[in-house]
């Protein structure tokens, strides 16, 4: 199936290379990110004087 | 009678709608095409959080009133930032905070199932040391599966120029100016050092992009389409979103501290000079009045800070980018919300760049201050850059109303230095030929000697409104 570029995209051309290369390296970033989270979750459980990111803080 | 209303030449790219020029005031016109965006991005909480935090500016709708264009469905007022500044006039630490700026927007919006439509440098603007979104349309409803569409503009505007200024040589931030869509992922190749292919972040989003960007020129097309199952999850662009913003704070540059840390000791004043010119400074600038200063040949800002230590808006500019990387640094440190630095070669100022020579104005043409420091810079221009005294006066006087500006005659060391390898043939650089070509524009107020040097502080007034 070809999919037309023009067709579902705002007023900027994304380059179809820039696509492709997103769509090839999304699921090994993806789960990258998600490992990282769950290791940041187990280093905080041992790191009891820091249990707040500085983002974490300012939402509260 | 109608209103006076001008599209502002460089909002031109987005149908979702422009600036316009009413009656002196600045106002974004919002259009239909882009209304359930808007509602969306004003209902979420999405607006109201980024503007909470500082990394957008807020904006007031007004009455759309007799606004005659059918496309347009809302009329907003942004809160104006003090001074527009392009990022070839910002540092490298400067460019990197406008990029961590971008992608925690992105970050914020993708939380309220929202995403950026575009990702230009030139969509951030600085508040004193803060960057903040200027660009109220660049929102829109996310879209799962669909590849993020700003990728690569973010990638060119930002990633290739800071891993250029990082990792090669930090002046090839310059190229931002001759590229106005960003640094080409392919001359970023070309210039980035073999070592850069083991970074992953820059192996991916430089290198491998611009291969990509290679093999599929001109298709116009995708092989499959970027669907939920086949093209970028959610989860996949967060991973997008948080590789770049690693690879953005994985990049560093540090200016040579000691030589502009010297060079105040080295200015060829002792400590009852440096002192003396201080407080001359000081009472020059009280007398003007000024709110807005601009500090020309400003080094590391010291005395760009005796103008914004007492709330004036300061323009912090000089040619050298280790020097303003200093000087943002420093202004970041302290939180000074009225001090700007920025770079600018006075001998060779920011063009008018884009379509039409008018989407991105000149430095020239965006600057007019109350007053401008020009301390230790006329033998620079008069000398080192050959411009004659009646060229340097007629240009601060299209700048400014009020000028203080330092007289360094030939008899200084600074001066014997430069004229040490060259011909003398500067016959008019002389203190009565400085007043002279400067009292064709300005009125001399104050002269002062400073103590313990040759050189002469002069405060002076422009002798009407420059034509605009």
């Amino acid at each position: 199936m070809q999919f037309h570029l023009s067709v579902v995209l705002g007023y900027l051309d994304p380059g179809s290379g820039s696509f492709i290369i997103q769509i090839l390296i999304a699921s090994l970033l993806g789960s990258a990110l998600m490992i990282k989270a769950f290791w940041h979750r187990i280093v905080g459980v041992f790191r009891r004087d820091n249990p707040l990111t500085p983002e974490e803080s300012q939402d509260q | 009678m109608s209103k006076v209303r001008n599209r502002l030449a460089g909002s031109f790219r987005d149908p979702s709608g422009h600036m316009i020029a009413v009656d002196g005031r600045l106002l974004r016109q919002v259009n239909h095409i882009y209304q359930s965006h808007y509602d969306r991005f004003m209902s979420s909480g999405l607006y109201a959080d980024l503007t909470r935090r500082g990394l957008l500016v807020a904006h007031r709708e007004i009455d759309i009133g007799d606004l005659a264009d059918p496309q347009a469905y809302k009329l907003i007022e942004p809160e104006l930032v003090p001074f527009i500044s392009y990022p070839y006039e910002w540092s490298f630490s400067q460019l990197k905070d406008a990029a961590l700026a971008t992608l925690e927007i992105q970050k914020k919006a993708l939380a309220q199932d929202m995403w950026l439509k575009d990702a230009s440098a030139y969509n951030i603007q600085f508040i004193g040391y803060k960057p903040v979104m200027i660009d109220t349309l660049s929102f829109e409803s996310y879209q799962e599966g669909k590849p993020w569409v700003a990728y690569r503009q973010f990638c060119q505007h930002f990633l290739a120029p800071l891993a250029l200024m990082s990792l090669k040589d930090v002046r090839l931030g310059f190229l931002l100016r001759d590229f106005i869509d960003g640094v080409p992922l392919d001359l970023a190749v070309a210039l980035l050092p073999w070592h850069t292919r083991l970074n992953p972040g820059l192996m991916m989003h430089i290198h491998l992009h611009a291969t990509a960007q290679k093999r599929y020129t001109g298709e116009g097309t995708v092989p499959s389409a970027p669907s939920r199952q086949t093209g970028v999850s959610k989860q996949g662009l967060l991973g997008i979103v948080d590789s770049l913003e690693s690879a953005v704070r994985g990049m560093h540059w540090k200016p040579d501290q000691t030589a502009w840390a010297d060079y105040y000791q080295g200015d060829s004043y002792t400590d009852t000079g440096t002192e003396h010119k201080q407080a001359l400074v000081r009472q020059f600038l009280d007398q003007s009045k000024a709110q807005k200063v601009l500090d020309l040949g400003a080094n590391t800002g010291l005395y760009s800070r005796i103008a914004a230590d007492h709330g004036r808006f300061t323009l912090s500019a000089d040619f050298d980018p280790g020097a303003v990387e200093l000087n943002y640094r420093q202004a970041v440190e302290q939180k000074n919300a009225n001090l700007l630095p920025l770079i600018l070669d006075l001998a060779n100022p920011s063009p008018s760049i884009g379509w039409n020579n008018t989407e991105r104005e000149s430095f020239v043409d965006r600057c007019r201050v109350d007053c401008a420091l020009a301390l230790a810079l006329i033998h620079h221009l008069a000398i080192s850059n050959n411009v004659p005294l009646s060229d340097v006066a007629a240009f601060m006087a299209s700048l400014t109303e009020w000028l203080i500006i330092e007289f360094v005659p030939k008899s200084d060391p600074k001066v014997q230095t430069l004229l040490a390898t060259r011909e003398d043939i500067f016959s008019s650089y002389t203190p009565e030929g400085f007043e002279t070509a400067f009292q064709e524009y300005f009125t001399i107020i104050r002269a002062e000697s400073v103590q313990d040097s040759d050189r002469q502080l002069y405060l002076m007034q422009g002798r009407g409104t420059p034509p605009s």
